[in-house]
C-alpha cells in the first residue's frame, strides 16, 4: 500500500480526486452555507421580506458555486484550498446556525 | 494541478467537457426538441390535430370526468385550457393505477381517444431537465451538474480562448479536420456564449428551491408549503375533511377569474381533494404576452364557488426569478423568438459535437502511437452521445408511426414501447459505436438520414397529412414544420454521411 | 405587416453591423482584397458603422417588442447576424468584396 501511494501516477490520482471533492463538494457546501447565512442576514441588515432574501442568497449562489468552481481548479496549493473551503463553510454554516438559534432562543 | 491559471483552465475545459459532453448533448438537445414540445405532441398525437376552438368552451362539459376523478380519490383534478400552440385540452387526474391523461375536443366536448404515447410534452420535456431517473431525483442532480459543469465550460473556454476578437468570425471550411473543429468549437461557442450560458444559469434558476435548499429550509425550519405560499403566493391547502362535498360551478369560478384580471386568458384549472367538503379550486392565468412566467392564480371554495384569495403582481427578487424561468421555458407568444431559441440550441449541440471531435482529432496519431485506448473509448462515447441520441429521438418518431393504437407487447403499453424503442436504439448506437470505430460516424450519419425521412413519410401514410395539405391548413402547420424539419435534417445527415465516406476524408480523418 | 419589416430590419442591423465589424479586422479586411492591413481611416469608419447599425437593430428591437421582448430579440438575434457574417465571408465572401473595395478608395 505505501509503496502504491508513493508512485507518482499515484499521488498525482489522490491530488486529483482531492482537488474534484474539494472543488465540486466542498465549493457546493460552501456557497450553499453562503446562501443560508445570508437568507438569515438579509432580513435584518437590507429589512428584506424573509422569502425575497431567500430567493435572492439561493439565485446569487449559483453564481458564488460557479466562482468557487473556477477558483477550484485554478489554486494553485491544493493544501490552501482545503483550508479556505473549510472556513468559508464553517463560518457560514455556524453563523447561519446560529442565528436561527438566536432568533429562536429570543 | 497543472502550472498556471490558463493551463488549469485548460484542463479543467477538456476534461468535464470529455466526462460531461454526452449528458450535456442530451440535455440540450432535447431542451431544443421542447422548444417545440406542443408541435411535437400534434405530430404524435394525430387525434389532437385540431382547429382552435370558434366559439369558447364550457368546463361544465368536464363534470362527468370530475366526478370520476372524485369517486376514485385523486388526490387533484387538473384541465390545461387551449393555447395559441395547442388546441386540444388536457385533463389528469390519478387514482391507485396510476395518471390518467385525457385530451378533450374543444369544439365538440368528446373524450378523444387515448393516443398512446408520451410524445413531447411527457417525454422529451421531462427528459431535458430530470432524464427520467425519479428516485432520490437524482435526474435532477445530474442535470444540475452537468448545467454547472456547462457554466463552467463557458467561463473556462472564453479564459483560453487565445485569440477570441481575431477569431470572432473565423471559420475556414477548407482547413484540415483539426482546424475546422476548432474553428466551428470557436465560433459557435464565442457568438453563442450570450445565450448559452443564460439559457443554462436560468435553466439552474428555475430549480433553485431544489438545488439550494439551504435558505428556505433553515429560514422556513423545513415546512415547504409554508415557504411557497410566502414565496410564489400559493394558497396552503386545507387537508381533506373526509366528508364529501359538491363543488360550484367552475364556468361561474373562470368568469370570475377573469373578471378580477381584467379579462385576461386562463391557462388551467386545478381542483385540490376532488369530491371533498374542503376542496379548493386554482385557477391559473395565461400571460402569454410577457416574458415573464408569473404564476398568478386565484383560489376558490370549491362547494361554495366562493373566492378565496388571488394574486397579481409579484416581489421584485421573484419577478427576477420569474422572468429567467419564463426566459427559459418559453411559454410565451413569440413565434420568432420561438424559431431562434431553436436555431440556437442547435448551434449549443454543435458547440458540445465539435468539442467532443477536437478532442478526438488532436490526440488521434499521439495515442495510436504510444498504443493508447483513449481516443477508441471517448470517440465510441461520443458517436453514441451525438449521432446516437438524434437515432434514438427519430427512432422514437418511427416506432410513434408504427405502432398501431392499443399495441401492447411483453407487458408494456403502447407509450412504454416507444419509451423502451427510443432506450434500446440509443444503446445500440453505443455498441455499435464501440464495434466499427472506423464507420461508425459515417453509419450512423446514413441511419440518422434513413429514419428522419421514414418518419416523414410514415407520417403521410399513417395520417394522409402529406405536406400539401398540411401547408394549406393553419391548423397543420406544426405538422408541416416538424415534417419540414425531419426532411431537411435528414438532407443534412445525408450529407455529412456522404462526405465522411469520400476516400480521401476517411483517410485524412483517420490518419491526420 | 409592418411587424415583418421590422424584424427584418433588426436582422439587417445586426447582420451588417457585424459585415462591417469583420471587415475592419485585419484578416478579414486581407480575405476581401483588401491590402494586409485595414487602413486607419477605412477601420475607424467600419467600426463606427458597425456599433451604429448594432445599435439601430437594438432600436428598433424595442420599438418592435417592447423592453422585455425586444431585449431578449436582440440579444438573441445578433448572435443569428454574427453566424450568418461568419458563413458568408466562409462560404459567399464575394458579396462584400464591393464594399471593402469601395472603401479601399476611401482609404
Amino acid at each position: 500500500m505505501q509503496r502504491i501511494l508513493q508512485r507518482p501516477g499515484a499521488r498525482k490520482a489522490i491530488s486529483v480526486i482531492v482537488r474534484l471533492i474539494a472543488a465540486i463538494g466542498g465549493g457546493y457546501a460552501a456557497s450553499a452555507g453562503l446562501a443560508a447565512l445570508a437568507a438569515r442576514v438579509l432580513p435584518v441588515a437590507a429589512a428584506m421580506p424573509p422569502s425575497e432574501a431567500v430567493v435572492l442568497a439561493s439565485m446569487l449562489a449559483f453564481l458564488v458555486y460557479l466562482g468557487l468552481l473556477i477558483w477550484g481548479f485554478a489554486e494553485p496549493s491544493l493544501v490552501r484550498l482545503c483550508l479556505i473551503l473549510t472556513a468559508v463553510g464553517v463560518v457560514s454554516w455556524g453563523g447561519a446556525f446560529g442565528l436561527v438559534r438566536l432568533a429562536s432562543g429570543g | 494541478m497543472e502550472q498556471g491559471f490558463r493551463a488549469s483552465m485548460n484542463w479543467l475545459h477538456t476534461w468535464a467537457g470529455v466526462v460531461l459532453g454526452g449528458l450535456l448533448f442530451a440535455i440540450f438537445w432535447m431542451g431544443t426538441l421542447a422548444v417545440f414540445d406542443r408541435e411535437i405532441d400534434r405530430w404524435m398525437a394525430p387525434m389532437i390535430r385540431l382547429p382552435a376552438a370558434e366559439k369558447p368552451f364550457s368546463l361544465e362539459s368536464l363534470r362527468p370526468l370530475y366526478e370520476t376523478a372524485a369517486a376514485a380519490k385523486s388526490p387533484f383534478f387538473s384541465v390545461g385550457l387551449p393555447t395559441d400552440r395547442d388546441a386540444a385540452i388536457r385533463v389528469l387526474w390519478s387514482d391507485q393505477s396510476g395518471q390518467t391523461h385525457r385530451f378533450i375536443d374543444p369544439n365538440t366536448g368528446a373524450v378523444l381517444p387515448d393516443p398512446g404515447t408520451l410524445a413531447g410534452t411527457r417525454f422529451i420535456f421531462p427528459f431535458h431537465y430530470m432524464l427520467h431517473i425519479r428516485a432520490e431525483n437524482i435526474g435532477y442532480w445530474l442535470v444540475g451538474l452537468a448545467a454547472m459543469a456547462m457554466m463552467a465550460l463557458c467561463v473556462s473556454g472564453v479564459i483560453i480562448h487565445r485569440k477570441i476578437f481575431t477569431d470572432f468570425f473565423t471559420f475556414r471550411p477548407d482547413r484540415k479536420p483539426r482546424r475546422l473543429v476548432l474553428d466551428l468549437h470557436n465560433v459557435t461557442g464565442v457568438l453563442g456564449w450570450p445565450f448559452h450560458f443564460l439559457i443554462t444559469l436560468s435553466g439552474l434558476v428555475i430549480f433553485w428551491s431544489t438545488y439550494f435548499p439551504s435558505a428556505w429550509q433553515l429560514t422556513y425550519n423545513g415546512d415547504r408549503l409554508a415557504f411557497f405560499a410566502d414565496a410564489y403566493g400559493n394558497v396552503v391547502p386545507k387537508g381533506r375533511s373526509g366528508e364529501s362535498g359538491g363543488m360550484a360551478s367552475f364556468d361561474a369560478m373562470a368568469s370570475e377569474a377573469r373578471r378580477v384580471w381584467e379579462g385576461s386568458a386562463l391557462r388551467y384549472v386545478f381542483v385540490r381533494n376532488p369530491g371533498d367538503a374542503k376542496s379548493i379550486v386554482q385557477i391559473g392565468r395565461l400571460d402569454e404576452g410577457i416574458v415573464s412566467s408569473t404564476y398568478d392564480a386565484a383560489y376558490f371554495d370549491g362547494p361554495t364557488g366562493a373566492l378565496i384569495s388571488y394574486k397579481s403582481g409579484t416581489a421584485p427578487v421573484m419577478s427576477v426569478q420569474r422572468f429567467l424561468a419564463g426566459f427559459h421555458f418559453i411559454q410565451f407568444r413569440h413565434w420568432s423568438l420561438r424559431w431562434i431559441y431553436f436555431g440556437l440550441g442547435l448551434t449549443g449541440c454543435v458547440l458540445i459535437a465539435t468539442g467532443y471531435l477536437f478532442w478526438l482529432e488532436s490526440r488521434r496519431k499521439k495515442h495510436a502511437q504510444l498504443g493508447l485506448k483513449g481516443v477508441r473509448i471517448v470517440e465510441g462515447l461520443a458517436v453514441g452521445s451525438v449521432t446516437g441520441m438524434l437515432i434514438a429521438t427519430a427512432a422514437f418518431f418511427v416506432a410513434n408511426r408504427l405502432l398501431p393504437l392499443g399495441a401492447e407487447a411483453f407487458g408494456l403499453d403502447r407509450a412504454a414501447l416507444e419509451v423502451w424503442t427510443f432506450y434500446l436504439v440509443w444503446l445500440a448506437t453505443f455498441a455499435h459505436a464501440w464495434a466499427r470505430p472506423q464507420r461508425a460516424w459515417m453509419e450512423q450519419c446514413w441511419t440518422v438520414a434513413a429514419l428522419a425521412c421514414a418518419a416523414a413519410l410514415l407520417n403521410w401514410i399513417t395520417t394522409g397529412d402529406h405536406l400539401v395539405r398540411s401547408l394549406s391548413y393553419r391548423h397543420l402547420w406544426p405538422i408541416a414544420g416538424m415534417d419540414i424539419l425531419l426532411l431537411a435534417g435528414s438532407a443534412i445527415a445525408a450529407v455529412s454521411a456522404l462526405r465522411l465516406s469520400r476516400p480521401s476524408r476517411v483517410a485524412r480523418v483517420r490518419h491526420a | 405587416m409592418p411587424d415583418a419589416l421590422l424584424l427584418l430590419g433588426i436582422f439587417a442591423g445586426a447582420y451588417l453591423g457585424f459585415a462591417a465589424l469583420a471587415m475592419s479586422q485585419d484578416r478579414h479586411w486581407h480575405h476581401l482584397g483588401g491590402a494586409r492591413h485595414c487602413p486607419r481611416r477605412a477601420c475607424m469608419a467600419l467600426r463606427c458603422a458597425g456599433w451604429a447599425l448594432l445599435l439601430a437593430s437594438l432600436v428598433l428591437a424595442l420599438m418592435r417588442d417592447g423592453a422585455g421582448f425586444g431585449s431578449l430579440l436582440w440579444a438573441t438575434v445578433i448572435t443569428v447576424g454574427a453566424l450568418s457574417v461568419v458563413a458568408t465571408l466562409s462560404w459567399r465572401a464575394h458579396w462584400l468584396r464591393p464594399a471593402a473595395r469601395l472603401l479601399q478608395h476611401l482609404g
